[in-house]
């Protein structure tokens, strides 16, 4: 069997080292593998999250070798190393080990109203066509790992950007027929640190583990944004 | 918030448009210029040449269009990337940017002018 | 959040050429140009100095090594124009999946256009000065 070395950054932001683990691996042994081999086997402080072990939870995002990825679904024998280097997500508050703070992620993406919003009360269903929902089908599905906010060069500079998951689930309601408050989540997203802070380095498409594009949708969202602010504008009439 | 309020009063908007407008218009305005100016070894960037060149309106308007779109262009990126760094003076920075490129193009149109003016002494 | 954590953009580790590269040089060759800008509105108030002063200006600037800078800014303003085109085209939502493939064809467009202004300035600068 492989071995390979796991240098994981281990402490708490007062007092912190890089740890050296020796682990077997295999062809298919994840990362998150290697994470419990080392926590049962060698080193029972370790800390770090998962749960579903199959990349729905978005509960085990880490920087794998400077890159976010997610530890369940990040094989070992893919990356190709001899040394691998696990860190916790950047741009995020650091707590222990590869552990940080979701709160700012989750306030951010609280605020760009993530649910339909309508203003009547419709009784039955709200149909939709297949063509309707194939506009914005993917990304719905988001897990809300953050890895795209910790790949952003903007997010990890700037701690009042809004971030590429909150941006592409504001584009996912607005684009879907069923909403209605699309002006609503305007007023939020453009704003000089919501989508007007991207600038299209596309890092979080890069990083994304259910290849939703991120960037795509922020982009979109840009040009529902401009477009509504050229109409208002021209006082075109703009209707909400 | 209520469903008749508009969206928030901002100009990143149309800052980003103008962003990709000035793009686009320099990318004509730059390969013109740099033809003009590099492509014929020093035949066109002689002084009398100049000061030829400077007496037709039509040139005279390319130049100016072209300073403006370039100076908001490049102070606009700036200004992006001072933001990225994340600062809480929004307004200030905005009426920083604002300052220096009206400045900026100012003195542009008036060396244009001044250099005409060179020509025809009075 | 310091001021050093503030310059985070500028990190190459674990970024894609087509995408996190391309953003880091698209904005120091920006800053490249805005730097160059202000120099050459100050180099062209020289003109109003008149022509025996601007002659000598000219010989100096029509130099070897000012032409070979020159080459490298015009290498500087094709990178900016060319990632600049793709970026324009991608931020109206076209093509955001291709990334990797457009951000190429651009550069070799850009590189096709700078050579070809490189060939014309060097050639009419050693054919003519």
């Amino acid at each position: 069997m492989d071995k390979v070395i796991f240098r994981i950054k281990k402490g708490t932001p007062e007092k912190w080292e890089y740890k050296e683990y020796e682990v077997p691996v295999e062809n298919g042994t994840t990362i998150l593998d290697a994470l419990y081999y080392i926590r049962d086997n060698i080193d029972r402080t370790l800390s770090f999250r998962a749960s579903c072990r199959m990349e729905v939870c978005g509960s085990c995002a880490i920087m794998v070798n400077n890159f976010p990825r997610t530890a369940c679904s990040t094989q070992i024998k893919t990356i190709g190393k001899k040394v691998i280097t696990l860190e916790p997500l950047a741009g995020y508050k650091w707590i222990r080990d590869l552990v940080v703070d979701f709160d700012e992620f989750f306030k951010k993406h609280e605020s760009v109203k993530p649910y339909l919003v309508r203003k009547d009360n419709p009784e039955g269903q709200l149909l939709q066509s297949p063509e309707q929902l194939a506009k914005y089908k993917q990304f719905t599905l988001c897990i809300k790992c953050g890895a795209c906010l910790a790949a952003c060069p903007v997010a990890v500079s700037d701690p009042f950007y809004l971030g590429p998951a909150a941006l592409a689930a504001a584009y996912r309601f607005n684009a879907d027929s069923r909403d209605q408050g699309k002006n609503l989540r305007l007023a939020v997203v453009s704003d000089a640190e919501g989508c007007w802070r991207c600038h299209f380095s596309s890092e979080c498409s890069e990083a994304c583990p259910k290849d939703i594009d991120p960037a795509g949708a922020i982009q979109k969202l840009k040009v529902q944004a401009a477009g509504y602010e050229l109409k208002r504008f021209f006082h075109l009439g703009v209707k909400d | 918030m209520a469903f008749n309020e508009s969206v928030k009063k901002t100009m990143e908007p149309l800052a980003w448009l103008f962003q990709m407008i000035t793009a686009i218009f320099m990318v004509f305005f730059l390969g013109v210029h740099l033809i003009i100016a590099h492509a014929y070894g020093i035949n066109n960037i002689l002084f009398q040449k100049i000061l030829e060149r400077l007496q037709d309106p039509w040139w005279q308007a390319f130049y100016i269009v072209f300073i403006i779109s370039v100076t908001y262009h490049a102070l606009n990126g700036l200004r992006g990337i001072i933001l990225d760094m994340g600062v809480k003076r929004i307004r200030l920075l905005n009426i920083i940017f604002w300052i220096v490129a009206i400045v900026t193009i100012i003195y542009a149109i008036w060396l244009l002018f001044g250099i005409i003016a060179t020509a025809n002494p009075v | 959040m310091s001021f050093k954590d503030s310059l985070n953009w500028i990190n190459i580790k674990g970024r894609h050429l087509q995408s996190g590269i391309a953003f880091i040089l698209h904005r120091l060759t920006g800053l490249v140009i805005l730097l160059y800008l202000y120099m050459h509105l100050g180099a062209l108030s020289q003109l109003l100095n008149g022509g025996i002063a601007y002659k000598n200006f000219l010989s100096t600037v029509e130099s070897p090594p000012f032409v070979a800078l020159d080459i490298l800014l015009f290498l500087v303003i094709f990178y900016h124009g060319a990632n600049g085109i793709r970026l324009v085209v991608q931020e109206f939502g076209i093509g955001t999946r291709r990334r990797k493939l457009f951000f190429w064809i651009m550069m070799v467009l850009g590189l096709i256009g700078w050579l070809l202004l490189t060939y014309f300035v060097a050639s009419s600068f050693i054919g003519g000065a």
